[in-house]
């Protein structure tokens, strides 16, 4: 069982904001999600490696050269916000009011 | 009542629309059809029934793609792309409000691959958000109907690729397959649909939904013009580190050539024929099954012991790499961003949850519960070591067999609606699928008759790199019998 608690807990680490509705909702389907996926923990998996990689696991390396890329005014083009040059995002570092 | 299919007796009797397009390239180069008209009436078709079907998110005007390219198989025949495949210049949506007012500034590799092989784009199909789903009810724009039966879903997550390649409206369509989100509904749709080798096709530009299983692959009227698909698409790229080197050949002269199925070992796993299958589903594929043998294919019992892991194994991992790819949609870069906020935190936690839909929703959490302390070891890591013991099955499977037949899907389409309230029951109708993305092997479906008036999948998958075998076994398939001939009366 999730609790209402864990799934605000989790949607916080996913930046999530969640109506109580919906807290409640996926509190109960991933519930009963998560009973139907325990049945993975019956596999005997003693050695066995995980895939980590889905096909091929060498380095894939290329010559460190530079090529041309977008220019910056093309990249932001598309951003809710921007100066241009920049993407424009509300202040990061709050400042306390003086008293 | 009329019926809801047409069947041709051959591809000359078919209207041009509906035509394979290795028909359509004679065509052209016999000047019988030019590849103006050819554009004009996709996109005209594409514009009549999309108040009907809802195939498209976005229709081209009609003028673009004409590069004069020749010598090109391609050139002159209009095409279509899942709306998760980005376009310079063309609104790419990913079905999701968080991205719909965002124009891509460069092209996926594929694009450019059809570009420079001169196909025009007709349009951007509808999907499932973020390719999450097996409906395409999961869009922000509206569910895509089927075509054989518009109360009923063309499958997903790749819906509106599907649906425009079985309804005559792009002679190919692009679409991404996680799970079987190409295979289902080109099943539930009555056309062609692959999943290459993971690796096979490049992934740049295509919007990531789960990295290690997300693969592009084409929806085609038949298996030659899959080969053809293949030719242009497939192929190492600088830009995606996962894209193979491996050799490719030419699929579609190795398909022409012909394949001497006598010998051919074809593998059946008896997991995939327990119960829960509509009847008329698995005596369609024991239909093809003869078939096969009477072509003079060798049928041997194949054993997939873990597929009953499938399921869980895919949504813990899915889900997990899903909750780190979709981190990038905060408000920052593309796409929406919420009105009123307090700060950047709340400003991001406010975009997502308006701009995200409930099942993307769900699976981030899913995902980030997989992956947070104290669960990762449980749930994240024992699906990657049982994803291990699914590609070993296969291993062992391919060991006895050239090729694996099974089902595509439990049944035929379900009606819009049914399988919503209950995200289980939608996550099993994928059962037959998501085993070969969790095992990176190529899987191809092809119709293989009705049931119920509706169109039924056959499943072959190969060993890794097999492509061309499969296709030429499907097209050898598809010589002797008439099931691509069958299409939706639309």
């Amino acid at each position: 069982m999730i609790s209402k608690e864990e799934i605000t807990k989790i949607a916080g680490l996913a930046m999530l904001e969640l109506s109580e509705n919906e807290k409640a909702e996926y509190s109960s389907q991933l519930s009963s999600l998560l009973g139907y996926f325990n049945e993975i923990q019956d596999l005997d998996l003693a050695g066995v490696e995980p895939t980590n990689h889905a096909l091929v696991a060498d380095n894939v390396l290329r010559e460190d050269t530079a090529v041309p890329s977008l220019g910056q005014n093309v990249v932001v083009a598309g951003a809710p916000a921007t100066d241009g040059k920049s993407y424009r995002v509300p202040a990061i570092i709050e400042t306390e009011e003086q008293p | 009542m009329s019926e809801n299919y047409i069947k041709y007796a051959n591809y000359k009797e078919m209207p041009a629309h509906f035509k394979p397009a290795h028909e359509i390239r004679k065509m052209i180069d016999a000047k019988e059809i030019s590849e103006a008209e050819l554009m004009e009436s996709a996109v005209r078709r594409s514009k009549e029934t999309n108040g009907l079907l809802n195939a498209f998110l976005s229709i081209n005007g009609g003028a673009e793609g004409f590069s004069g390219v020749k010598n090109s198989f391609w050139a002159g025949i209009p095409v279509a792309l899942k709306d998760n495949i980005v376009t310079k210049g063309i609104k790419t949506t990913a079905g999701s409000k968080i991205l719909e007012n965002y124009t891509p500034i460069y092209d996926a590799t594929v694009v450019q691959k059809l570009k420079n092989a001169g196909a025009p784009i007709v349009g951007k199909t509808n999907m499932d958000e973020f390719a999450m789903g097996s409906s395409t009810e999961n869009s922000a724009f509206g569910v895509t109907k089927n075509p054989w039966d518009i109360t009923r879903v063309p499958g997903g997550s790749s819906g509106g690729s599907a649906v425009a390649v079985a309804s005559g409206l792009a002679y190919m369509a692009l679409g991404s397959d996680t799970g079987g989100s190409i295979r289902q509904p080109a099943a539930l749709c009555g056309v062609c649909g692959m999943k290459p080798t993971y690796g096979r096709v490049s992934r740049y530009g295509l919007i990531a939904f789960a990295s290690s299983l997300d693969q592009i692959g084409p929806f085609t009227r038949d298996a030659l013009d899959m080969a053809y698909a293949l030719d242009v698409i497939c192929g190492h790229d600088p830009k995606d580190s996962t894209s193979s080197a491996a050799p490719a050949e030419s699929f579609s002269d190795f398909v022409k050539k012909g394949m001497d199925m006598n010998g051919v070992k074809i593998g059946i796993p008896d997991e995939y024929f327990g119960d829960g299958i509509e009847q008329g589903v698995a005596e369609r594929v024991k239909e093809a099954i003869n078939q096969f043998e009477k072509m003079g294919a060798k049928i041997v019992s194949v054993k997939l012991p873990h597929t009953k892991y499938a399921i869980p194994v895919y949504y813990l991992i899915a889900t997990a790499e899903a909750s780190s790819n979709l981190s990038r949609f905060d408000g920052v870069k593309y796409g929406f961003r919420a009105a009123e906020f307090k700060n950047l935190k709340d400003m991001y936690m406010k975009t997502r949850d308006e701009g995200f839909g409930a099942e993307v929703k769900r699976r981030i959490i899913l995902g980030t519960y997989a992956l947070s302390s104290g669960y990762y070891d449980a749930y994240y890591k024992t699906a990657q070591k049982a994803r291990t013991k699914i590609k070993e099955d296969f291993q062992a499977a391919f060991s006895r067999a050239d090729l694996i037949l099974s089902p595509v899907t439990p049944a035929t389409a379900f009606k819009i609606g049914e399988k919503t309230a209950d995200p289980l029951t939608m996550y099993m109708s994928d059962i037959f699928t998501i085993s070969a993305n969790l095992a990176s092997i190529p899987a191809l479906s092809i119709p293989c008759g009705l049931s119920g008036g509706m169109p039924v999948g056959l499943q072959l998958s190969g060993n890794y790199f097999q492509e061309g075998k499969m296709l030429a076994a499907a097209y050898e398939f598809q010589k002797r019998t008439d099931h691509h001939l069958c299409v939706a009366a639309v």
